[in-house]
């Protein structure tokens, strides 16, 4: 799942490594990434995501964390 | 592909994600999204090349998703998007960019009680868009990965877009095909089998009574694949077939005009025992064709792979195995490869000089030697320079894109470029059409020479590979020697070595220049003015110039 997450990450935000990356210390990672970092996850892992968690997940580590914990339930 | 294609898109709802997709697909196009909700000015302003518009029914206006049922309303939108439409492309009349639209669809309302308005909007915004556009169709789309996988309700509410990643997936995969449709080679020659491929059985065990190519079920499946077969060749394709069979056999059957393919809009017909992919090559040879505009079908393994293991740079295709779906296969996966937007008169010619060209060759085969067979030819050049080519400004475009063999620099020009030189005092423009006693085959040859303060520079000398052979270079070098003399100027030749154009190494040499400097992939001539008094053809060729 992993590995997923980063694949679709990667994509998005155009980078190479996605160590340490943020939504503030990423130039492309702005509103219109966001939602498209949305959009992928909610469909590649069939999930829906509220309000609140789509403006929380903006570091790549919360994003993982996030989604194991979300898809153990 | 050396620089990347930049692609605009323009629409009214967000298409964002198209960006990352395309740019993980293909690395060759550049995804730029214009201002959201602005795409009729925004498509127009733009200096970008190519322009992808997807205009959405659900976001057309505000109001829309709840003004359906005011007919009045309907009718203004309506009115709305043929205005605009009709503008922009009146508009790009001048600016002449490639734009392209994703057809308007209405699947989600198909059962609502005011489909009838919604209908009326977006199948007159499809006819219009259709007609004067190239279209990506969404509805077929839909039908591909279903209604359930395409929209997305939250997504329409949170983000603007109705539509799944995996439906934006689908629609990018449809934008760039369009996109790069153009760089690959086009195919020129359709190559079929014929039992089993152009009707239902063998000819040669069933007889010509029990094969089916019409009236049954199966029968019309194979009428209907002759048929484009057939409306293939009158955009330029050449149709050949290739099959095992007695040479007597078929063409006593074709004789009898029963089906679309017959003896007359076939070009060649290879009915042996040979290998196929022997009578490819042969086929080939007899009409000057580089393999890899071939295409081939065939219903059996054994052939196809034949004919893939030998000659890899012919595309195989192999009869679908329920042939109902035959028809469709053939225009869905045939038609396109031969798909050729930038049409010219000259293409839509090019089969009637095939079977000249064939002509020619049995005629050839009565004469002892090459010479005579070529004065036989009665063959006419025609030169015109400059201004005498300005409605052939096409036609010049596509000979130096598409000529490679008989290419001394391979230099590809646009219509613009052309159009600069011939213009440009200090370049000329030389074109050659011939004819001769079997028909006409237009412009075939091309040479632009430019004038430099002491001399001058052929830049480019290219000939159509079906007039190659019959001395008509030094006749069209005559030509242009005989304008250009009174300058009393050196003339420069250059050749610059590819892998195609091998034939044409020693062509300044055999001319009578001389040589002075070669590097490796480029050789340098120079013709001194002594020279000028000669006359380089020997052949009786009659040079006419055009007024």
């Amino acid at each position: 799942m992993e590995n997923e997450i980063e694949k679709i990450l990667k994509k998005i935000l155009k980078v190479k490594s996605l160590k340490n990356v943020t939504s503030k210390n990423c130039k492309s990672w702005d509103s219109i990434a966001q939602m498209t970092i949305v959009m992928e996850i909610e469909e590649n892992f069939k999930i829906q995501l509220t309000e609140k968690d789509f403006s929380s997940l903006n570091t790549v580590d919360k994003i993982k964390k996030f989604l194991k914990k979300k898809i153990k339930n | 592909m050396n620089n990347k294609k930049k692609l605009l898109i323009c629409s009214n709802i967000t298409l964002n994600p198209i960006d990352s997709i395309i740019n993980e697909k293909n690395k060759f196009i550049k995804v730029q999204i214009a201002n959201f909700d602005n795409i009729w000015i925004e498509a127009i302003s733009s200096d970008i090349e190519n322009i992808f518009i997807h205009c959405d029914i659900l976001n057309i206006s505000p109001k829309i998703r709840f003004e359906f049922n005011n007919l009045n309303y309907c009718d203004k939108i309506d009115k709305f998007l043929e205005k605009q439409l009709l503008s922009l492309k009146k508009k790009n009349l001048k600016t002449k960019k490639r734009i392209f639209f994703s057809t308007m669809t209405d699947v989600i309302f198909a059962q609502g009680v005011f489909y009838k308005n919604i209908n009326k909007i977006v199948n007159n915004f499809n006819q219009i868009v259709t007609e004067n556009f190239e279209t990506i169709n969404l509805n077929y789309i839909i039908a591909e990965i279903g209604l359930e996988n395409s929209f997305k309700a939250s997504n329409l509410y949170r983000f603007s877009t109705p539509y799944t990643i995996k439906f934006l997936n689908r629609l990018s995969e449809n934008i760039i095909d369009l996109l790069l449709e153009d760089e690959l080679v086009k195919q020129k020659v359709l190559i079929l089998d014929c039992d089993n491929t152009i009707w239902k059985g063998v000819l040669g065990e069933d007889g010509e009574r029990n094969i089916q190519f019409n009236n049954t079920p199966i029968g019309n499946c194979f009428f209907e694949v002759q048929k484009n077969a057939i409306n293939l060749t009158k955009n330029g394709v050449i149709l050949c077939l290739c099959t095992k069979n007695n040479s007597e056999d078929i063409k006593k059957l074709l004789g009898k005009n029963l089906m679309p393919i017959n003896l007359k809009n076939t070009s060649i017909i290879k009915a042996n025992w040979d290998d196929k992919s022997e009578n490819i090559k042969s086929i080939s040879k007899e009409l000057n064709l580089g393999l890899d505009s071939f295409v081939f079908i065939d219903d059996s393994e054994f052939e196809l792979s034949e004919v893939k293991n030998k000659l890899p740079m012919v595309k195989t295709y192999s009869v679908p195995k329920d042939i109902y779906n035959y028809p469709n296969f053939f225009r869905k996966n045939i038609t396109k490869l031969f798909n050729n937007k930038n049409f010219t008169l000259e293409d839509k010619k090019r089969v009637n000089y095939y079977r000249y060209e064939i002509n020619r060759k049995k005629h050839l085969e009565k004469f002892e030697n090459k010479e005579k067979f070529i004065d036989s030819l009665k063959l006419r050049l025609k030169v015109s320079t400059d201004k005498q080519n300005k409605n052939y400004i096409s036609r010049i475009s596509q000979m130096t894109q598409k000529t490679n063999q008989f290419n001394l620099t391979t230099k590809r020009y646009a219509e613009d470029d052309i159009k600069n030189f011939i213009n440009i005092k200090d370049v000329k423009v030389f074109t050659g059409d011939v004819s001769d006693k079997f028909g006409d085959h237009g412009k075939t040859i091309l040479a632009i020479i430019k004038k430099e303060k002491k001399s001058f520079i052929i830049d480019t000398f290219l000939m159509s590979c079906r007039v190659i052979g019959r001395e008509l270079e030094k006749s069209f070098f005559d030509a242009i020697l005989n304008k250009i003399k009174k300058y009393k100027l050196p003339i420069y030749g250059t050749y610059l070595k590819t892998d195609k154009n091998e034939q044409v190494k020693d062509f300044y040499q055999k001319l009578g220049f001389n040589l002075l400097m070669k590097n490796k992939n480029s050789t340098y001539y120079i013709l001194d003015t002594k020279k000028f008094n000669y006359k380089f053809s020997s052949r009786k060729i009659k040079i006419i110039y055009g007024k």
